[in-house]
């Protein structure tokens, strides 16, 4: 027993000293590239493509890489920038992050370097500290564009001393709008130099870097919109807590087709029924809608008026109004065989009887009949009756002579939840 | 690390060394199946491989026993082919009291595995290990009525963590000396 004793504690030693070894816990080495590879063949990806605005950039300034994935099948290509590894050939002079985005530190060559499994590719970044020249903007927006597009891009090109070609400097410059209240000009990351129009009205928009700009100016002409229609249109209801997303599609005189313009109309809820304003439903400046309360809504999605202005003296160049229904969430509660009797009397001439099952619901009023849904499930509890369960006769009960049964019916709804009946039938 | 290493040599010299060992061995055919779920992506590899073991009773119904794996035959998914390249592991061997011949054992360990990937004929991104605590159990019986000679069928988790997982069944013999 000593013996087995002591070969014990050694076994235990023995076991605490290999798990040692081996840290105290699991791990790998290696296994990020075995799921790079798994990732790389299930999206069927073939190739990557590294690509940026400009291959020199001024020193001090980020730039943004994206990397392209050639696929196999299915669309030609998909953009893998968040999935690649990016990397730096000298983080003394650029680094990058591992969402692609390259900062210049000190001036010089480097290779910016993407790769996910065993593909790769790379490019030159030229960090620079030639001197900003000018500025030019160049778009492909129209000089009067309608009420509330927004889309149009202004692309601010800096020439460099020394440098035939220019660089692409859009992200980088300071934009701005001389009314703002009738076109506005993006300025936040991935946005920068995008325009969206307000109201009718001119507007400015200037690009400035190192005490250089440049100008263009813009007409925004209230009449080019000629109507809106917002989706969905009709039968709009939600419970209370529940969402829905509104989309609002411009028609332009000068536009060949319908644009959408989501996310630059103004977008209302007033109570049908009186009360206060978005007291059922509110509305987000994106076209969300939130149900808050039970009650008649009505969804505006208007575009070119001023929300601080009287609207008789600047009205909304268009807008469309959509009903909203905002509903009590409703959930199953029961079930009722034949309106909940206690007993019901088989027809004596066939020595049948057919059953009917109904669901209740919480709000008391809504009822669904489920004789015969293939969740339902007829059974006998007692007695010598049968019932069917053949799809299109569940529900019948028959008897071979007189007597009484009782007989149970179940319901399970998609969330799993039962709810269950009994009914006593005689035949006498 | 190096302090340990000698540690443990010393301790499995002294469990060999000890008097009366009750030792047994033994082999095994293994199904290994192991799954590497990223995102949506993944993919489901079932290499086999071929067995050995060798312990030692420390108690009449615990042992203590050095397991070691080599892959048989590879298998792909994917376009992606996976060999398994040793598993080397230690495990402690717990077993319920014989019934009709028969019994059930348990084991806790730790080990190591080493699979190689190769990616549509590429040969990337080649191998990686993994270690981790391994656990699992079987049945065995006495084969033939013999009181040395046992047939078993155990499964095994290798590994499972980080989004791999590494399992394996088993049919096996094993030879209590």
């Amino acid at each position: 027993m000593l013996i087995n004793t002591q070969r014990m504690m050694t076994a235990i030693l023995l076991l605490v000293s290999l798990m040692g070894l081996n840290a105290c816990s699991g791990g790998s080495s290696g296994d990020d590239e075995f799921k790079e590879a798994v990732i790389v063949n299930d999206l069927k990806i073939t190739s990557i493509e590294v690509s940026s605005d400009n291959d020199i950039v001024e020193t001090g300034v980020t730039e943004r890489y994206r990397a392209i994935a050639e696929i196999d099948s299915g669309p030609t290509t998909m953009d893998v920038t968040d999935r690649v590894h990016w990397s730096s050939s000298n983080t003394s002079i650029v680094s990058i992050s591992a969402s692609g985005v390259a900062t210049t530190v000190a001036d010089g060559v480097v290779e910016i370097r993407a790769e996910i499994a065993d593909l790769f590719d790379t490019k030159d970044l030229n960090s620079s500290g030639a001197v900003l020249d000018s500025i030019d903007i160049t778009t492909d927006m129209p000089a009067t564009v309608g009420v509330c597009t927004h889309g149009y891009k202004l692309v601010a090109n800096g020439n460099y001393d020394g440098e035939s070609t220019p660089r692409i400097i859009t992200s980088i410059v300071e934009w701005t709008s001389n009314a703002s209240a009738v076109a506005e000009v993006g300025v936040e990351t991935g946005s920068e130099g995008e325009v969206a129009t307000l109201k009718g009205g001119n507007a400015s928009f200037t690009a400035t870097r190192n005490s250089k700009s440049d100008t263009v100016d813009l007409v925004v002409d209230r009449d080019l919109l000629t109507s809106i229609a917002v989706t969905p249109n009709s039968g709009v209801s939600l419970f209370i807590g529940g969402d829905q997303q509104f989309t609002a599609m411009g028609t332009y005189s000068d536009l060949a087709e319908p644009a959408d313009i989501t996310l630059t109309v103004d977008w209302d809820a007033n109570n049908s029924d009186g009360g206060t304003s978005g007291e059922h439903l509110e509305m987000s400046t994106q076209g969300l809608g939130e149900g808050i309360s039970e009650g008649a809504s009505e969804v505006t999605a208007s575009c070119g008026g001023d929300p601080n202005a009287d609207p008789v003296v600047e009205p909304a160049a268009t807008s469309v109004a959509v009903a909203v229904t905002v509903k009590v969430p409703v959930t199953l509660t029961d079930i009722e065989i034949n309106d909940d009797d206690e007993t019901v009397l088989a027809d004596l001439a066939d020595l049948t009887v057919q059953l009917k099952a109904e669901l209740v619901y919480s709000d008391g009023s809504s009822t669904q009949d489920v004789t015969n849904d293939s969740d339902t499930i007829w059974t006998i509890k007692s007695g010598a009756a049968t019932v069917s369960s053949s799809s299109g006769s569940k529900g019948k009960v028959s008897f071979t002579e007189t007597g009484s049964s009782e007989v149970k019916v179940s319901y399970t709804d998609s969330d799993g939840k039962v709810v269950s009946d009994t009914i006593d039938v005689d035949i006498n | 690390m190096i302090k340990k290493s000698f540690l443990a040599v010393l301790l499995i010299g002294q469990s060999m060394t000890s008097s009366a060992l009750d030792l047994y061995a033994g082999v095994a055919a293994n199904y290994i199946q192991s799954e590497v779920e990223v995102n949506s992506a993944s993919a489901e590899f079932q290499p086999l491989a071929l067995s050995g073991r060798i312990g030692a009773y420390i108690q009449p119904m615990v042992g203590i026993e050095l397991y070691g794996m080599t892959g048989a035959a590879g298998d792909d998914d994917l376009d992606i082919d996976m060999d398994l390249s040793y598993t080397l592991g230690m495990a402690a061997r717990f077993e319920t009291p014989e019934s009709e011949g028969g019994k059930i054992y348990f084991l806790l360990g730790y080990g190591i595995t080493e699979l190689d990937m190769d990616r549509s004929g590429t040969g990337e991104p080649g191998t990686a290990t993994f270690h981790d605590f391994s656990y699992g159990g079987g049945v065995e019986f006495r084969l033939g009525g013999s009181d040395k000679l046992f047939i078993n069928l155990q499964a095994m988790r290798y590994y499972a963590q980080d989004d791999i997982e590494i399992n394996g069944a088993s049919l096996g013999l094993r030879y209590r000396f």
